[in-house]
C-alpha cells in the first residue's frame, strides 16, 4: 500500500513538473546571453587540456546566438558583432586549426558585419596555422580586394592561396587580375610564367599563355607610356599618341578581344579585363 | 619478485574492475558518445573535429574520474581496515606493495579505459561513415590521441600514488592530485605567457619567470601528453615529439613511483 501511494504521488507530481517547465520557458525574461571572457592568454591557460572542446562549444554557442538574432530581428547591431568578434578571437587562440572559426569569421564578420579588418586579423591566424588550406588566404585576399579595395595586398594573398594544395585555378587568375588592376603587371607576368612552368595540363597551359600574351602587351604599352612621360613630361591622352609620336609602331591587339586604353591614373588597361569578350 | 607481487596485482585489478565506479565510467562513456552523435549536428563544417574533440575529452575525463574516485581511496582502505598489515606481514615488502598497487591500478585503467576507447572509436567510425566529407582526420592520429591520453592518465595515477604515500588522508591526496592536474595542464602555457611580450608589458616581475621554471621542472607537464588538437584537426605529429613526450612521461612516472616507494618505507600504520 505504501509503495503504491508513493507511485501515485510521483505520478501526480509529473504533470505539475511539466506545466512548470513549459510555463517558465514561456515567461522567462529574455536575457542576452553575452558572456564575459578573460583575455585570450588567460583563457588558454585556464582551459587546460580542454582547449579544443571549449573552442567547439564557443563556436556552437556563437552560431545559435547569431541564429537567434537573425530570427528575432533580422540583423545584428554593432555591439553584438563586437561580441561575436571577441568570441571568434578567443576560439582562434584556443584552437587555431579549427576551420569553423574561420568559416564564421568570413560569413559573419566580413560579410554581415562589414568588419573586414577584424575578419582579416582572425583569418591570418588560421592561414598561418592551416598551411595546407588555400581557402583562408583566399578569403583574406578577397576581403582586401572586395571590401578594402587594396589590390596589392589582395594579389599577395591570392598568390599565397594559389600555391597551396588543391587550390582552385580561379585563385591564380584572381591573383593575376588583382596584380593587373593594382598596376603590378610585372609581378603578374612573373607569377604566370612560373605557373606555366609548373603546369602539365595542356588546356590550362594554353589559357595561361593567352593571359601571358595579354599581360606582356600591357607591360609593353606601360613602358611606352613611361617613355612618353619622360619625353613630354605628361601622360598621353590616348594610346594613339604613342604611335603618332613614334614611340611604338602600332597598338597591339588584345588576345581577349578587348581594346587597350589609358585610364584616369595613367595606367594601361583593357576593355576585356583579361576575360574573353563575347561577340554580339 | 614477480611471483610474489603477481597475486597482489591481480587482487588490486579485480578489486578495481568490480568497483561500481568502473561500471559508472563505462556508462559515462556510452552516454557521452550518444551525446556526441547529437552534438555533431550543430557543427557548421568541421563535424569530425568536434566529434574527435568530444570523444577524446570525455576519455580524459573518464581517466581522471576513475583514478580519483576508483583508485584514490583504495590505498587508504588497506590502511584503515588494517589489511595492509596482513599483506606486509606476508612475503611482500613495502616496495613491492607500491609496485603491486601501481601495476594493479594500471591494469584497471587499461581495462576500463580500453573499453571506453573502443566505444569512442566505434562512435567516431560511425560518424565518419555518415559524414565522410566533413571528417578528414585519419584514424591513426585519433588512435595516437587515445594512447597519449592514456599515458597522461598513468601519470596522474603516479601522482596520486605518490601523494597517497606521503599523506595520511585520502582527501588530501586527492586534493593535491587535482591541484597538480590543473597546474600540470597549464604550466607550459603559463611559462610561455610569462616569457611573452604581453607579460612584460603587464609588468610581471622577472622573478615570476624563474619561479615558473622551477615549478615546470617539478610539476608534470601534462600538456606534453595532450594530442587532442593534433588528432581532431588531422595534423601530422612529428616523430621526435612522440618519442620525447613518451620518454618524458615514462621517466616522470618512474621517478614518482621510486619516490613513493622511498616515502612508504618510513610510513607508520597505527
Amino acid at each position: 500500500m505504501k509503495k503504491v501511494f508513493l507511485w501515485i504521488i510521483i505520478l501526480l507530481l509529473l504533470p505539475i513538473h511539466y506545466i512548470n517547465l513549459e510555463k517558465t520557458r514561456l515567461i522567462r525574461p529574455l536575457v542576452k546571453e553575452e558572456k564575459i571572457f578573460l583575455p585570450e592568454s588567460f583563457m588558454k591557460i585556464f582551459s587546460g587540456e580542454f582547449k579544443g572542446v571549449i573552442a567547439d562549444f564557443l563556436i556552437i554557442n556563437l552560431s545559435s546566438y547569431y541564429g537567434g538574432i537573425i530570427l528575432e530581428k533580422k540583423e545584428a547591431i554593432q555591439k553584438e558583432f563586437d561580441y561575436m568578434y571577441r568570441v571568434l578571437k578567443i576560439a582562434s587562440s584556443l584552437d587555431p586549426y579549427y576551420f569553423d572559426i574561420y568559416y564564421f569569421t568570413q560569413s559573419i564578420l566580413a560579410w554581415d558585419a562589414r568588419m573586414p579588418d577584424k575578419a582579416i586579423e582572425i583569418l591570418k591566424v588560421g592561414s598561418e596555422k592551416r598551411e595546407n588550406d588555400w581557402l583562408l588566404p583566399f578569403w583574406i585576399g578577397f576581403n582586401y580586394y572586395y571590401f578594402l579595395n587594396d589590390r596589392k595586398r589582395a594579389a599577395f594573398y591570392f598568390r599565397e592561396a594559389s600555391k597551396r594544395p588543391n587550390a582552385s585555378d580561379l585563385v591564380a587568375s584572381m591573383s593575376i587580375i588583382a596584380d593587373y588592376e593594382g598596376g603590378e603587371t610585372e609581378m603578374a607576368i612573373l607569377f604566370l610564367e612560373d605557373m606555366i612552368k609548373r603546369t602539365d595540363d595542356e588546356h590550362k597551359r594554353g589559357k595561361f599563355l593567352i593571359r601571358l600574351d595579354a599581360l606582356k602587351k600591357i607591360r609593353y604599352l606601360e613602358q611606352a607610356v613611361e617613355n612618353y612621360k619622360r619625353k613630354f613630361g605628361m601622360v598621353p591622352k590616348d594610346l594613339n599618341q604613342l604611335v603618332s609620336e613614334n614611340i611604338i609602331s602600332q597598338i597591339p591587339d588584345d588576345p581577349y578581344g578587348g581594346k587597350f586604353y589609358i585610364d584616369e591614373q595613367g595606367g594601361v588597361k583593357t576593355t576585356s579585363n583579361l576575360r574573353f569578350v563575347r561577340k554580339k | 619478485m614477480i611471483r610474489r607481487v603477481y597475486p597482489f596485482i591481480k587482487i588490486t585489478f579485480l578489486e578495481g574492475i568490480r568497483n561500481k565506479i568502473a561500471s559508472g565510467i563505462i556508462i559515462f562513456s556510452l552516454v557521452s558518445m550518444l551525446s556526441n552523435v547529437i552534438i555533431i549536428n550543430l557543427a557548421a563544417q568541421d563535424v569530425g573535429k568536434i566529434a574527435i574533440d568530444f570523444a577524446l575529452s570525455s576519455f580524459s575525463l573518464s581517466g581522471l574520474f576513475l583514478i580519483l574516485l576508483g583508485c584514490g581511496s583504495s590505498l587508504y582502505k588497506d590502511i584503515d581496515r588494517k589489511t595492509i598489515s596482513l599483506v606486509l606481514s606476508k612475503a611482500i615488502s613495502r616496495h613491492e606493495y607500491i609496485l603491486g598497487k601501481f601495476f594493479g591500478y594500471l591494469l584497471t585503467l587499461f581495462f576500463v579505459l580500453g573499453l571506453s576507447s573502443i566505444i569512442g572509436l566505434l562512435t567516431l567510425y560511425f560518424i565518419k561513415l555518415s559524414h565522410p566529407k566533413h571528417f578528414v582526420a585519419p584514424f591513426s592520429g585519433i588512435f595516437l590521441g587515445y594512447i597519449f591520453s592514456f599515458l597522461s592518465s598513468i601519470l596522474i595515477l603516479c601522482v596520486l600514488i605518490f601523494f597517497s604515500s606521503i599523506t595520511t588522508s585520502s582527501f588530501t591526496a586527492m586534493l593535491l592530485t587535482i591541484m597538480i592536474y590543473f597546474i600540470g595542464n597549464s604550466i607550459g602555457e603559463l611559462r610561455d605567457f610569462a616569457e611573452s611580450q604581453a607579460a612584460i608589458q603587464a609588468g610581471f616581475p622577472p622573478v615570476f619567470k624563474k619561479i615558473l621554471l622551477v615549478v615546470h621542472f617539478i610539476v608534470p607537464d601534462l600538456a606534453k601528453l595532450d594530442l587532442k588538437i593534433f588528432s581532431a584537426n588531422g595534423l601530422p605529429i612529428p616523430h621526435d615529439f612522440i618519442i620525447f613526450s613518451v620518454l618524458y612521461g615514462i621517466i616522470y612516472c618512474a621517478i614518482l613511483i621510486l619516490l613513493s616507494m622511498k616515502a612508504f618505507e618510513r610510513r607508520e600504520f597505527v
